[in-house]
């Protein structure tokens, strides 16, 4: 079977000010400052993308992060980023410092951590955010 | 009335030996002298079979035994002797106290003559070969426990606590959060002097309270973590809960016959339609300790029949002959029953945590509290954020105004002293703001918007506005009157930013949406519904051997009825909201959008399932996979409950619904390459390094 990996990801945000966290899970080990994640955020009110109030690493800049290294394949965690509103989420890596696309097998895939806090109890969920097929 | 009792006396307990209950009672029922007492022996879940209700009514008391789950609170167990209280007076003590003779006739005279006491009584200790067999063997020597006994150094309100029954009525008993024991006598003792009360030790000769040697307790309970934990949290409600009024959302042992905490008042004049939904707001409160007093100002229309249809004993009908809104809420205020009056206009909505935000913030001094309010367009919905200035001298000496009525809570006592002014037609609410703050009453901004005003024609405001015009400039000019020029410029001096207060979902109004009338907003839960008809390739279709059985389509709305029937269970479910006359065609919570429509469908599924059929600490695993493809987890720990196979946009996919047992690591699972994992949930929080 052919190995699928991913570097390109989109979610839709449907809550405001949602804090979600991401989560990836590495195929092979990674460099430190060797992955950079660029975050895109359309929020659907129509206004271009905003900053985005977050790092989880020496920020490049307000849409760029560092994917924290890792020795061995494992699952990484990024730290929280709010997102003002109902929008859309979309992550593309980079090899970095060439800004070449990712080597797709890098990754197994991309997941966003939610915690959802307004039922009875508290439910936390890790969705997937790679989109089978979206390979760029 | 016959059975009048005087004062009454509980003594809480758990597990505690009968000799020394009984001992405690008799000297307590000896010392009522001409006073009607009753003991009351509070037994809290008891289950080392050392008490009996036969011993403990054989020496004089009453006996009441409440079933619980085996954890001791000291204030539970008080509260839920008081609840069988009859007395005027009422009195917290232990079950290893004994009092001398005259007592409870000194303490319960004095708090007759000055209700505004709250007694307290310093114990003495009797030495320890002084337990209650030889109490119980020598009798009571008051004169021997006096001279060998020690007044106890460390000063304290335990022991016994003595205070009007109003008093305990209106901060709603001892603080029922506490568990175990240690500190709710001081936090009871201080909310009563927030509350207005003077603490008083009692110093009389007549007057004394011996403490039964017996073994230390506190140190076999402070072994268990458990309690030692609760003891923590005792002492942080203590040091830092600066209200006075507890037990607001579930006080599980109320007086008996207690009014209601809180009456929210409503004044009406052929309003019944808006009339029924401003009832319906207030039912769905997050606080449901308030009745609802309705005076209907003559009305011709339906309003009676709108009213008893709600059939709720809470919701009390007063009909006058129409005399205008002032008396109509001086009537209010003079067959109110709750300590305090919450102002609300027969047109309006409540927030559903407007009792509740209010009563939060009354401290010691405070009066009452007021907050913000939006005005919504009764034909659009477009709504407008008043923030509401501070109530003080300063503020009213400028503008004359003060802030929005409706959203008012205030002690009934202070409308009934200083009432709404009947010779005025038209804003009888400034003219009694001004006169409150001129008689030195304090009230406080609870940072919450917690009123939705409706703009419609038939407002006072509209109506009457030249009126209401006149009516302010009279009231500010009798504020004026006897303010100097000096005392007008202090006043502006000692103004500022503190005017006004930050104010919580001011910057997002839109989170009030589910709260406006149903004509304006389409209010549906956010779980989607199973639909058993095929609409079609443009929706989520789900599939059975290949063939559609049905749809997935965005949930039934709700009605304000059902979310105030929510609110009030304690019912909490997402909800997505959006204006009716909104066309944006990605609404708010965009649930027309498939991939969320599909996410949330299939993590309610999972929800369900691992509430339902997975133990405890489990991860629930929704796999995504083609149809004809056939997948192995090659793990017994992991069990698929569940498949679904959907249709989304003329493709076909099979979701598997797992779940694990506790302790299995599921991080393995995302790092499969045969399994792809759309999501993966847990109740709780997710240990991301497992």
């Amino acid at each position: 079977m052919v190995e699928q990996g991913f570097n390109h990801c989109r979610f839709r945000i449907s809550d405001r000010n949602l804090e979600v966290v991401f989560a990836f899970a590495l195929r092979h080990p990674i460099n430190p400052k060797s992955v950079v994640a660029k975050i895109g955020w359309c929020p659907d009110d129509g206004s271009t993308g905003r900053t985005l109030n977050a790092s989880w690493s020496n920020a490049l800049d307000a849409h760029f992060f560092y994917v924290p290294g890792a020795a061995s394949p494992s699952l990484l965690e990024s730290s929280a980023i709010t997102f003002p509103g109902a929008g859309q989420v979309e992550i593309s890596f980079v090899e970095w410092p060439h800004q070449k696309t990712l080597n797709a097998n890098l990754l197994f895939d991309t997941y966003i951590k939610i915690t959802d806090n307004s039922m009875k109890e508290t439910l936390t969920t890790l969705y997937r955010i790679s989109e089978p097929g979206v390979i760029e | 009335m016959s059975n009048r009792i005087d004062i009454s006396v509980v003594i809480g307990f758990r597990n505690w030996g009968e000799r020394r209950l009984q001992l405690a009672v008799k000297s307590i029922v000896e010392s009522f002298g001409d006073l009607r007492g009753e003991v009351i022996v509070s037994d809290y879940g008891s289950d080392d079979g050392q008490v009996t209700q036969a011993g403990i009514e054989g020496s004089g008391a009453r006996y009441v035994y409440t079933e619980t789950d085996g954890t001791w609170s000291r204030s539970r167990a008080l509260n839920a002797g008081f609840a069988h209280a009859r007395g005027e007076i009422l009195v917290s003590t232990d079950a290893d106290m004994i009092f001398s003779p005259e007592s409870f006739e000194v303490i319960g005279r004095t708090i007759l003559q000055d209700p505004s006491l709250c007694l307290l009584l310093q114990c003495r200790d009797l030495p320890s070969d002084w337990g209650d067999k030889e109490v119980l063997d020598a009798g009571f020597k008051w004169s021997t426990f006096e001279s060998v006994s020690r007044l106890r150094p460390r000063w304290g309100m335990g022991g016994m606590m003595a205070v009007h029954r109003k008093v305990y009525t209106r901060i709603r008993g001892l603080d029922e959060r506490m568990h175990t024991y240690g500190g709710e006598d001081i936090d009871f003792a201080t909310r009563a002097k927030r509350a207005g009360q003077r603490l008083l030790w009692v110093e009389d000769p007549r007057v004394r309270m011996y403490h039964m040697w017996h073994p230390p307790t506190r140190a076999q309970v402070e072994v268990s973590p458990k309690a030692r934990e609760a003891i923590e949290y005792n002492k942080s409600i203590v040091y830092n809960d600066k209200t006075f009024v507890r037990n607001t959302s579930n006080w599980s042992f109320p007086l008996h016959e207690a009014p209601p905490l809180v009456s929210v008042a409503i004044a009406t004049h052929n309003r019944s339609e808006y009339l029924r939904q401003s009832i319906t707001s207030v039912l769905g409160q997050t606080m449901q300790d308030f009745e609802i007093v309705i005076i209907d100002d003559g009305s011709t229309d339906e309003t009676k029949a709108v009213v008893e249809r709600f059939n709720d004993p809470r919701i009390r009908y007063f009909y006058q002959q129409q005399a205008g809104v002032a008396a109509a809420r001086n009537y209010a205020a003079d067959v109110s029953r709750g300590a305090y009056t919450a102002v609300h206009d027969d047109d309006d909505l409540m927030t559903p945590w407007r009792l509740q935000s209010q009563l939060d913030v009354l401290r010691e001094g405070l009066n009452g509290s007021f907050g913000a309010f939006v005005n919504f367009d009764n034909k659009t919905g477009t709504m407008h954020l008043f923030r509401s200035k501070a109530l003080n001298p300063g503020t009213i000496d400028e503008s004359g105004g003060a802030p929005g009525h409706g959203t008012w809570l205030v002690e009934t006592e202070i409308i009934r002293k200083l009432r709404y002014d009947q010779s005025l037609s038209s804003g009888v609410d400034n003219n009694l703001a001004l006169r409150m703050v001129r008689s030195g009453y304090k009230f406080v901004h609870c940072g919450e918007i917690l009123m939705l005003r409706r703009l419609h024609n038939g407002q006072i405001t509209i109506t009457d506005e030249h009126t209401q015009k006149l009516a302010a400039r009279q009231t500010r000019q009798l504020f004026s009157f006897s303010i100097s020029a000096w005392g007008s410029k202090k006043m502006k001096e000692e103004r500022g930013a503190s005017d006004w207060t930050s104010i919580r979902n001011a910057d997002d109004l839109t989170t009030l949406l589910p709260y406006l009338p149903d004509h304006l907003v389409d209010r549906r839960f956010q779980v989607p519904s199973f639909l058993p008809e095929d609409l079609g390739e443009g929706y989520i279709r789900v599939l059975q051997k290949d063939k559609v059985i049905g749809t997935i389509i965005s949930s039934k709305q709700v009605s304000s009825d059902e979310l105030a029937s929510m609110t009030e269970k304690e019912v909490k479910e997402k909800l997505v909201t959006s204006l009716k006359s909104d066309n944006n065609p990605t609404p708010a919570l965009n649930l027309d959008s498939s991939e969320c429509l599909l996410r949330t469908y299939l993590i309610s599924i999972l929800r369900e399932l691992l509430l339902g059929e997975a133990g405890p600490g489990a991860v629930g695993i929704i796999l995504e996979s083609a149809l004809e493809r056939d997948f192995s987890l090659e793990n017994d720990k992991i069990k698929v409950l569940k498949s679904l196979c959907l249709e989304i946009g003329g493709i076909r996919k099979k979701y598997s619904f797992c779940v694990t047992e506790e302790g299995v690591s599921w991080q393995g699972i995302l790092m499969t390459p045969a399994l792809s994992v759309y999501a993966l949930s847990t109740i709780g929080e997710l240990d991301m390094l497992g």
